[in-house]
């Protein structure tokens, strides 16, 4: 800073080296409080699969190719709809239209594909479109009007409900052309074709977060939307865009969700979004925890769909797996502020 | 007026004392907040309790709060009854009638005059339910002994401030609990802190015209004001502290704006500024703020020249951080322009006025600059993270060097570089948001309070950076409490007040007392200087 150099200043000067020293050792070594922060849900994931594996009731089955295979492609749908769910989340905001978006994108493929003959890869895109716009629609209520992300989506959410049961005429569609069905049920290089989908959403939204700007500052408005502003942050039309991703990858989810089944009906949508949500916000106490993060959601995707599938062998019915996903959302919650509040107090 | 309602049926005793404070001390870790400080405040006066910042004035009145605990060997008697200062609790500063209003009054205003009346206290009731009707009664004869004319109904956020601290301190001295009232009669001890200190100068006559009907009901009225013209309008006694120390008691009879002014400041000047400035004069101006209007301000032209500090004085609500929110996007500008270099700003878009060159330092860390749960490395890029994008996307470790050598380069102590700004201290936080405007190479630097919580260290290198800033060239304006840290750093100091500049003058001319004269007495709506 000077070009004079007193004995004070060389004395300042060694300090600051110490300190750039302190600075550039990157904080790798954790603590063990750390440690079990980042890998505690991975831990027990592998716990209940241990549990799974070897248990009389479930050894048999569970760790058979079949089951995996069943597993992770059921799973490709929830997971894609959870990493929908982190992109608002990540901005501090909710998305609980999400599964009501896949419902009614689900419908308008199937409606395209069937009554209409629409090939099928112009009704998916079609069927994306129409989740990208519902999405566009709350992101620029919530964003502009700056109102409760929560009840706008809640309100999308009922209304798409009822759009849906209106449009479907009460029917389940069937008929879906075979190249669909085959997307959702065939395997590529042994791993079902959905689950390559959502590897394609991983890395694209992994890569959104981490390498954009946009996702930075979706991070930092999420964090403090004043702060975010007065950095330049259009905060608006970000959040705006943050439900527009998430309503088309709802979109898409439910192209993949109706490939899968090979059928749509009214009331596919809704029971996705807590699992969504569940995983979510496992998903944020793990790998860098408090924060949502798209590895930490996979992980909380597969231990929730992990243990409603051993659930499911050991002979558990279908109420099982509302139980969990409740539990699992007010769990990680409860737990995530348990845990931010013990850092708090530790930094002061 | 109140007697026009015929209720009044106070005790009217004058040597009745409400409060006495003896050998009252509190230590915090490194500063004596007070030292043996004596107060005694007789029912039926208004009594100003004086002193700049750190005198000791809030510590003195969260202990009679019991918020804060005192440290042993004092004593605080109230009414009758007197505790060792140490025992002091709220439920018992509450039960000897001791009344707070802070600056912050606690009104909804969404609710009715009766609802906030009513807030937090039993209402009475009918077969179980609320009894509406009395609630309104009683709401009505409080406001009646008040002089407000308001309906129960009308929702607070249409009261005028004046009105709406009449009833703050309506509230604290009702005791609506007493099922007929009759309490609410009883003097009790008034604790106003700072309740002029945002109103418009008729709103504040109005307050103190109810002070003084309070006090001649027999309640005895401690004042907390920066204004020293309102403490001689309306105190019967002053108690002056000063850095924790009582000064001395003493009617205000007699005592002239001026001599309270040297009472209270009566410090010292302070050491120079860090490093010598070239002759601002000889620069262009790097700066150009010409007929900058906006809701609350008055027109406001203004040349800063390349290297020059200028230093805003003057309150809280005197405009000085709407004017730097204008300058720098964030509030509605209606009128005026602004030049960087010679080139126009575009109005209300930060990003626009960043492009053009000003970096702004929010005054509140916590929520308008500060991101406590991110990385210190993404709190530095903040503002310049466009400068790390590559081909494919932005470059971490770039972004990362860029962010190590800033925290280098301004000495920040922190756990490591991936802590996350929380868990630094205030003034490292500080250096760190300081840091990411510097990433900007500002041409205009808008600092609003930079050294507000922040310890003595950093504060001294906060200063040097300023300094540093100002040296190679940038314009810089100054918003500060701190009358020592103007006269330090500015090269120019201009005085605010109520949206217009009341004064200004070059560093040469400007003095701790000509500043500390604006401060107290700039509670007088003037003419704008422009």
């Amino acid at each position: 800073m000077s070009d004079t150099s007193t004995g004070a200043e060389s004395v300042a000067a060694t300090a600051r080296g110490a300190t750039a020293e302190r600075h550039r050792r990157t904080a790798r070594a954790l603590s063990r409080g750390e440690l079990g922060e980042r890998y505690g849900l991975v831990a027990l994931l592998v716990a209940v699969t241990l549990v799974f594996a070897v248990s009389p009731e479930t050894s048999a089955n569970f760790l058979s190719a079949s089951n995996i295979r069943t597993l992770l492609g059921n799973q490709a749908v929830t997971a894609i709809l959870a990493l929908a769910a982190i992109v608002p989340l990540v901005a501090g905001e909710f998305d609980v239209s999400i599964g009501a978006t896949l419902g009614l994108s689900s419908m308008v493929a199937a409606k395209l594909m069937t009554e209409q003959g629409l090939p099928p890869v112009a009704a998916a895109a079609a069927a994306t479109a129409v989740g990208a716009t519902v999405g566009a629609v709350v992101g620029i209520i919530v964003g502009y009007l700056r109102v409760s992300s929560f009840v706008i989506s809640l309100g999308m959410a009922t209304l798409l409900g009822g759009v849906v049961t209106w449009y479907a005429k009460g029917l389940t569609v069937v008929g879906i052309p075979q190249p669909v069905l085959d997307f959702g049920n065939r395997n590529t290089l042994g791993v079902p074709r959905p689950v390559w989908l959502l590897v394609l959403t991983v890395l694209l939204l992994a890569y959104l977060l981490r390498y954009t700007i946009f996702g930075r500052t979706l991070l930092a408005i999420g964090v403090s939307r004043r702060a975010a502003e007065l950095v330049g942050i259009n905060s608006n039309i970000r959040i705006a865009l943050a439900f527009l991703v998430s309503g088309t990858l709802a979109g898409a989810a439910g192209v993949v969700q109706l490939a899968r089944t090979g059928s749509a009906s009214a009331q596919v949508g809704p029971g996705f979004t807590l699992a969504a949500l569940a995983a979510a916000f496992l998903g944020a106490t793990a790998i860098t925890p408090g924060r949502f993060n798209v590895l930490g959601t996979l992980v909380g995707v597969v231990f929730v769909g992990v243990t409603v599938n051993g659930l499911t062998l050991m002979g558990a019915a279908d109420w099982v797996e509302p139980v969990f996903n409740g539990t699992a959302v007010i769990a990680a919650v409860s737990l995530s502020a348990i845990v931010a509040r013990r850092k708090a107090r530790l930094a002061a | 007026m109140a007697e026009a309602t015929g209720v009044v049926t106070h005790r009217r005793d004058p040597q009745r004392v409400a409060l006495r404070v003896l050998a009252l001390s509190k230590t915090y870790p490194g500063t004596r907040a007070l030292d043996s400080v004596e107060l005694q405040v007789q029912a039926g006066t208004v009594h100003a309790l004086v002193g700049g910042n750190g005198s000791g004035k809030s510590t003195l009145i969260k202990i009679l709060a019991g918020v804060v605990p005192a440290d042993p060997g004092g004593t605080i008697a109230v009414g009758a009854d007197s505790r060792p200062a140490e025992q002091l609790t709220p439920a018992w500063a509450y039960g000897q009638r001791m009344r707070f209003v802070h600056q912050d009054l606690g009104l909804l205003g969404d609710l009715t005059v009766a609802e906030n009346l009513f807030l937090g206290r039993r209402y009475p009731t009918t077969a179980g339910g609320i009894s509406w009707r009395r609630v309104h009664a009683r709401a009505r004869r409080i406001l009646d002994q008040q002089g407000l004319d308001l309906p129960t109904t009308a929702r607070v956020h249409t009261l005028r401030p004046a009105e709406q601290t009449i009833l703050a301190i309506a509230r604290a001295i009702d005791d609506v609990d007493a099922p007929d009232g009759s309490r609410a009669l009883e003097p009790s001890l008034l604790v106003l802190d700072e309740p002029t200190a945002r109103l418009p100068a008729t709103e504040a006559a109005r307050l103190i015209a109810a002070m003084r009907r309070l006090a001649g009901e027999g309640h005895g009225v401690v004042f907390v004001s920066h204004h020293l013209d309102e403490i001689l309008d309306c105190a019967d006694v002053l108690t002056v502290l000063r850095d924790g120390r009582h000064l001395l008691t003493r009617p205000t009879a007699g005592v002239s704006a001026a001599e309270l002014t040297a009472l209270v400041a009566g410090r010292p000047t302070v050491t120079e500024r860090p490093q010598p400035q070239p002759q601002p004069a000889s620069r262009p101006p790097v700066a150009e703020l010409r007929g900058l209007t906006a809701l609350g301000l008055a027109p406001m032209s203004l040349d800063i020249a390349a290297g020059e500090i200028v230093g805003l004085a003057g309150l809280t609500g005197s405009g000085r951080t709407g004017l730097l929110e204008l300058v720098c996007g964030a509030r509605r500008r209606t009128g005026g322009s602004v030049h960087i270099d010679g080139r126009a700003v575009r109005p209300n878009r930060v990003r626009a006025a960043m492009r053009s060159g000003i970096a702004y330092l929010p005054a509140d860390r916590a929520s308008a600059s500060g991101f406590l749960e991110l990385p210190l490395i993404e709190n530095l890029s903040a503002a310049t993270l466009r400068e790390h994008r590559g081909p494919f996307g932005l470059r971490l470790k770039h972004e990362r060097a860029a962010g190590v050598a800033l925290l280098e380069r301004l000495d920040v102590r922190a756990p490591s570089s991936g802590a996350v700004l929380r868990q630094l201290s205030g003034g490292n936080q500080q250096k760190v948001i300081l840091a990411r405007w510097i990433a900007t190479r500002p041409r205009l630097l808008l600092l609003d309070e930079p050294t507000q919580g922040v310890d003595v260290g950093a504060r001294d290198d906060i200063h040097h950076l300023i300094a540093t800033m100002a040296g190679e060239g940038a314009a810089v304006v100054i918003v500060s409490s701190d009358t020592d840290e103007l006269l330090r750093l500015s090269d120019r100091i201009l005085v605010l007040d109520r949206g217009h500049v009341t004064d200004e003058r070059p560093r040469s001319a400007a003095s701790r007392s000509w500043l500390d004269e604006h401060f107290y007495r700039a509670n007088k709506p003037r003419k704008g200087a422009s």
